[in-house]
């Protein structure tokens, strides 16, 4: 087997949530249970057991990198490998003033990879007393407030006197 | 402190619990924090930044309340301080400046100071020159103690120490000197004990009790030396001299030995970790004489150490003792025999009091000394049984009451020159001062020397004129049948 980390390219690219990375991570824990340990059923078999996305993107890696879907070895070397991967994304907090839609999140994401490059995930929280915008946390901890509760604030507390009269 | 936001704008960093063992937490996130930082917690905790790693920030939390994986960390950009003030003299407080107890009200005028400073340098420091009177003959006149020397007490637990502890705070008090007793994981009666004692004597306007309650959060219990040695720099920058007393390091070494294994350090000797002796080291080094804009002051420093079956040689006891300028050991074997206070002359040491005595003190601590040592072979040889010689028996009547002299209650301290003048009139056979039967009551004639100015006076010109103990013996034999009458009138009354 290829040891090309390339070969789950579309697998970690298709991860852009915390959430995301956790559903994916208990089918991969799902899989190595019912195939290699209980070995209840073939790989192709358990595949069809796990969400329809998430089975055909390990089917479409194992086509495109020529893999033997049917070699139990190579298919518990592939699956390991990949968890092995998930500890390595890096998280940016966000914290929004709304429920943001699965567009939206896409969108931050495209956008935070076209600024940043692949390997990190939104793990996106809400609070409606932000108002609007978002505080951002970064993988190493810097925190950034964006918001307009936070605008608001300095407003008032700048034009404390004016705020008063009025 | 302020709140969570305050702080998150302020430094604009985040972290998030990531691991709780027990008092220590490990956080991600937070990329300029410090160690010795503080951090605070969004439930309103805080705790200490201990180390660093690349990955993560190993904290110890000063709470008792549990913190969950998870919750949100912010730095704060400040360190552990203590406040300070003349306010503090009479309370009791935590090493963060709490009260314990409201036994007073607290004052609002505090100003903040580092509870982890650096030693003092070479060039501000002093020799140490000025004795240290604890009120106790036995240390006075044969292990005296200089201003600004560290001196370990040490001894098995039940051998009185704190006693000891509590006569020499009573008289640096009674001198105006600041005194600290930092109780270390003590229980809550012992500290109201002292706490009694000292208010029942008059002095707790002169004392700082800072402590920690052994039910108190692992991490409130080791900071407690730290900012009571804080606090005595506070002190002595004000321009007082200041004694301080911890009690006991041994049991702080142990907190710290468990911070350490729950921090996975590795353990080195009896399981504690490497950096111990630095961790005394680096408090004790900050006592001493030293020349501040106030002129000479000091922080003298007893750190207590409990032995184990008089067992000297325990890794913590032996490295206190080599930070130290001497120890004073409590025997147990000496108090069982009822001496009070049991202190050992023999395999007590102080390596700086004696340059700090007049050649009048210097004399009669060789002589006492001597004296002890052939009184302790005179002692052994009589077990023997065999039939003694009048040398002998004189000698050991006469140890006996010199060792009833050095004898003395808790509640009494006998002031220097006082010491001097008795101990020259029993050495003259002036005094008939046994176990049994004793001419003088101590305790009314320390309350005579201490309200009586005439009385005062003619034994402190005894002393100043007398420049060896010869002389002294010489005057005292002249005039011993006067003082005596006079004392004995008095008292008497």
């Amino acid at each position: 087997m290829k040891n090309d980390i390339m070969i789950y390219f579309d697998i970690i690219t298709s991860v852009r949530t915390a959430e995301d990375l956790d559903q994916l991570a208990s089918e991969i824990d799902s899989l190595l249970v019912s195939v290699f340990k209980t070995q209840e059923k073939s790989f192709d078999n358990a595949l069809e057991e796990i969400s329809i996305s998430t089975s055909k993107k390990i089917k479409e890696a194992f086509k495109k990198n020529a893999l033997d879907i049917e070699n139990k070895e190579i298919a518990r070397n592939f699956l390991e490998r990949l968890k092995d991967l998930f500890g390595k994304f890096k998280t940016i907090g966000l914290t929004l003033a709304i429920e943001p839609s699965h567009e939206m999140t896409e969108h931050i994401h495209n956008w935070v990879s076209e600024i940043l490059g692949e390997g990190y995930i939104l793990k996106i929280e809400t609070d409606k007393s932000l108002l609007g915008g978002a505080t951002v946390v970064s993988p190493s901890g810097q925190y950034r407030d964006f918001t307009v509760k936070k605008s608001l604030e300095k407003v008032f507390s700048e034009r404390k006197e004016i705020v008063q009269l009025s | 402190m302020k709140n969570f936001d305050y702080y998150l704008n302020l430094t604009s960093e985040i972290g998030f619990v990531q691991q709780v063992n027990s008092a220590i937490i490990y956080v991600d996130g937070l990329p300029k924090v410090k160690p010795e930082e503080i951090v605070f917690f969004e439930t309103g905790e805080f705790g200490m930044v201990l180390s660093l790693t690349p990955e993560t920030i190993e904290i110890l939390v000063f709470s008792e309340k549990p913190i969950k994986n998870g919750t949100k960390v912010v730095r704060t950009n400040e360190f552990i301080k203590v406040p300070v003030g003349n306010s503090l003299l009479g309370s009791i407080i935590d090493p963060m400046g709490n009260p314990l107890y409201l036994t007073k009200p607290s004052k609002t005028a505090f100003s903040l100071r580092l509870i982890n400073n650096a030693a003092a340098g070479i060039l501000s420091r002093k020799t140490i020159n000025r004795q240290l009177e604890t009120g106790v003959p036995i240390v006075d006149l044969i292990m005296p103690l200089g201003f600004g020397q560290r001196e370990l007490v040490i001894g098995d637990r039940k051998t009185g120490k704190t006693n000891f502890l509590m006569q020499t705070i009573l008289s640096q008090a009674k001198q105006n000197n600041i005194c600290i007793y930092a109780a270390i994981g003590k229980k809550i009666l012992d500290i109201k004990e002292a706490e009694e004692f000292f208010r029942k004597n008059g002095v707790m306007d002169r004392v700082v009790i800072v402590s920690s309650r052994i039910q108190d959060p692992i991490g409130i219990t080791y900071l407690v030396p730290y900012s009571a040695m804080a606090i005595a720099e506070y002190f002595r920058d004000e321009g007082s001299d200041v004694l301080l007393v911890l009690d006991d390091l041994v049991t702080h070494a142990k907190l710290y030995r468990e911070i350490s294994l729950l921090g996975k350090r590795f353990p080195g000797r009896n399981s504690y970790p490497g950096d111990i002796f630095y961790t005394h080291a680096r408090l004790l080094e900050r006592a001493g004489n030293f020349i501040t804009n106030k002129g000479e002051k000091s922080i003298t420093c007893l750190p207590v150490a409990e032995s184990t079956q008089g067992d000297l040689s325990g890794y913590i006891q032996t490295n206190i003792m080599s930070m130290t300028d001497g120890h004073l050991y409590f025997d147990s074997e000496l108090f069982a025999k009822g001496r009070r206070p049991a202190i050992n002359p023999f395999l007590s040491v102080t390596r700086v009091g004696r340059q700090t005595q007049s050649s009048l003190e210097r004399d009669i601590n060789r002589e006492l000394l001597s004296f002890l040592t052939i009184y302790e072979k005179m002692q052994n040889f009589s077990h023997f049984g065999a039939e003694l010689n009048e040398g002998i028996k004189s000698t050991l009547s006469f140890g006996e009451k010199i060792t009833a002299f050095l004898d003395q209650p808790l509640s009494t301290i006998t002031p220097l020159n006082l010491q001097l003048i008795l101990f020259a009139m029993l050495w003259n056979n002036k005094l008939q001062n046994t176990k049994d039967s004793q001419d003088l009551d101590l305790e009314k004639i320390v309350n005579l020397y201490n309200t009586n100015d005439n009385i005062k006076k003619i034994i402190d010109d005894l002393v100043v004129e007398s420049s060896s103990f010869n002389g002294l013996l010489a005057v005292i034999k002249d005039r011993s049948e006067e003082i005596l009458q006079k004392l004995k009138s008095q008292t008497s009354v």
